[in-house]
């Protein structure tokens, strides 16, 4: 028998060694990182909602995650539903890698769409590249724009400060406003806003103009941040409806297929942009299915912990991994304390508050 | 076990009123005894920080909880039907937690349909709907002896508790000790920004009641200046009104009762 390159290979190489053979959880398409996270690095995170999950992991493993646009602390305990926290900054979902680019641009103030508000015949006001941000919407005109400054100056903050950008790739559906080429995350009327058929039209991006996009994001962040690291993903979720008209399941299967190309075009060759494979763990083979619930669009727990448990087996740095979790760069240290000053001012009035109520020194009246 | 304090009320008497509440309704308690002989009811009064009910409500688990001996003797004062009316005022110290002392991360809020009302320089926009989220979390806890005496009985009144005074130099003054340090580091914020949070507050305990087709009385109109301030003749410190406050809030319950006897 003569040698070949295959007599060499690891058994990661091998549908049988490293696929069928081991645990269906112990799976692991990772194989190496291109880089390491440490608990010190501002891990930024934005995409679909399977992103989600990442900031939660991290931040539940102690790592830096990092959130540029928080919730007041005195408004903490009734702040769900309201998106702080999420993702790094108050976005809400980005599904695709134009909606990315766009929000950047926006946020410097290099993109003004002409849709910029929605406003209801109730005279809610919804923002149309976060309809759901708020369940109810903007109360006022004047809260609607100081909170676009907010959250504008929160993406800058992300864009220049971040270490490691996680984007989650989601859709290659998408609806966009013919006047200028915006994109929406929710096609107008869903959410917020009226659907207009002449002026709102679908598209459902190519290969090329994904990894146009996403390469320009990219190279948009590294302007003003050049050492930012990315892991690119492609979310496992399948689409919940198409525009066009087939099947979900052959959209699903394009959509997908456009998306982890292009992940994997945009990677290639750049050592600073890692692929991580979110989708093979899930969708892979080795499990069945059985990462998908019920619904067979969310992903279980157990999904998500494989996910996670190879992202930190790999990108975790291990010396790094014995540090204290309250290790902090000199910026976030600050904003840990000016937090943690307001939290305990909130905790100090309301002790004595309680005191005021209940005491009965109330002669003088 | 000492029954509730306070003067018993003649059982069938038609212009008795039972009075639930904390340091709000020792106010109107001590008002009701200046009177004397001009007392336009009889009153019953039920004071939460008695201590047979301490606590009366705490946070558990995410829960408001009320000392069921606190509930079982409301109910019971409601069966005994021996009151024309139960008037409660209760909590009504949440805006004034977020209102008397700046936060070290300033912030501020506009409200729909009082847009022109100022906005703190420089601070932070919180939505709206989420301060009114933070006081709904809270109200709709303590105010649960309220709602309970309502699905007893038709006749009951939240008394609205009284607006902020404008005199930022009476807040430093009379609040607690434990503050003056943040207060001193931080400043009072402007009356402004405390008659806001009060808006809010009110809106949502206003709210509260429109459910449960709760009676609401707002603070007496001669209380109040222009600029929707308690007046200073009216206040006793930056939370609380006076005996003078007290008597006026009487003769609006007073009013009530004339009313429904009326209309009935």
């Amino acid at each position: 028998m003569s040698e070949h390159p295959y007599k060499s290979m690891p058994d990661h190489a091998f549908w049988s060694r490293g696929v069928v053979r081991p645990a269906f959880g112990e799976v692991d398409p990772v194989v190496a990182a291109k880089f390491t996270i440490t608990r010190n690095d501002r891990v930024a995170t934005a995409g679909s909602c399977f992103a989600q999950h990442i900031g939660n992991e991290l931040r539940r493993a102690g790592f830096n995650y990092f959130v540029t646009e928080k919730v007041h602390p005195a408004f903490e305990e009734a702040a769900q539903g309201f998106n702080y926290g999420i993702f790094t900054a108050r976005y809400g979902n980005i599904y695709t890698a134009r909606q990315l680019l766009q929000l950047l641009l926006r946020a410097y103030g290099l993109f003004a769409p002409v849709d910029d508000v929605w406003q209801d015949a109730e005279g809610t006001l919804r923002d149309p590249f976060r309809p759901n941000i708020q369940a109810n919407g903007f109360a006022t005109w004047a809260e609607f724009r100081a909170d676009r400054v907010q959250h504008f100056a929160a993406v800058r903050d992300a864009v220049e400060n971040l270490d490691v950008l996680a984007f989650t790739l989601g859709l290659t559906e998408a609806w966009f406003d013919s006047a200028d080429g915006a994109v929406y995350p929710l096609c107008p009327g869903v959410a917020g806003g009226v659907f207009d058929s002449q002026r709102h039209r679908s598209v459902n991006f190519s290969v090329g103009e994904v990894i146009q996009d996403l390469t320009s994001a990219i190279a948009f962040i590294r302007e003003r941040n050049p050492g930012a690291r990315f892991i690119i993903t492609v979310s496992p979720v399948p689409l919940i409806a198409t525009c066009l008209p087939r099947s979900v399941l052959v959209s699903t299967t394009y959509s997908k297929a456009v998306l982890r190309v292009a992940a994997e075009e945009v990677s290639n060759g750049s050592p600073n942009v890692a692929y991580f494979p979110a989708f093979e763990i899930i969708t892979g083979n080795h499990a069945r299915g059985s990462y998908f619930a019920e619904d067979l669009r969310s992903v279980t727990r157990a999904g998500v912990d494989h996910v996670m448990r190879l992202f930190f087996r790999h990108y975790a740095l291990s010396e790094a991994n014995s540090l204290p979790t309250n290790i902090a760069e000199p910026r976030d240290a600050d904003q840990a304390d000016a937090d943690q000053a307001a939290r305990e001012h909130v905790r100090a009035m309301r002790k004595a508050a309680e005191a005021i109520c209940d005491e009965e020194a109330l002669e003088a009246v | 076990m000492p029954a509730p304090r306070k003067s018993a009320p003649e059982a069938g008497g038609e212009k008795n009123v039972l009075l639930v509440g904390s340091s709000h309704a020792e106010v109107l308690s001590r008002a009701h005894l200046s009177l004397g002989r001009k007392k336009p009811f009889r009153l019953k009064t039920i004071l939460l920080h008695e201590p047979r009910y301490e606590p009366w409500g705490s946070w558990v688990d995410g829960e408001f909880r009320v000392s069921p001996v606190l509930m079982r003797d409301i109910a019971k004062e409601v069966r005994s039907k021996r009151f024309s009316r139960v008037v409660m005022m209760i909590g009504g110290s949440t805006h004034f937690q977020l209102g008397a002392v700046n936060s070290p991360r300033l912030f501020d809020f506009t409200i729909p349909g009082k847009e022109e009302l100022p906005f703190v320089s420089g601070a932070e926009s919180v939505p709206y709907d989420l301060v009114r989220s933070l006081f709904s979390r809270e109200e709709e806890g303590i105010l649960k002896p309220l709602l309970r005496a309502r699905k007893l009985t038709r006749a009951v009144s939240c008394l609205c508790v009284p607006p902020p005074v404008a005199d930022a130099g009476k807040v430093f003054e009379h609040m607690p000790d434990e503050w003056r340090e943040d207060a001193r580091a931080l400043g009072v914020p402007p009356p402004i920004f405390r008659y806001k949070i009060w808006l809010v507050y009110t809106s949502v305990v206003r709210e509260i009641c429109r459910k449960a087709e709760i009676d609401m009385i707002d603070p007496p109109a001669r209380s109040i200046d222009e600029n929707g301030y308690l007046k200073a003749q009216y206040s006793f410190d930056t939370l609380h009104g006076n005996a003078r406050y007290g008597v006026a809030v009487l003769e609006q319950v007073e009013a009530r009762i004339k009313a429904e006897a009326g209309a009935a």
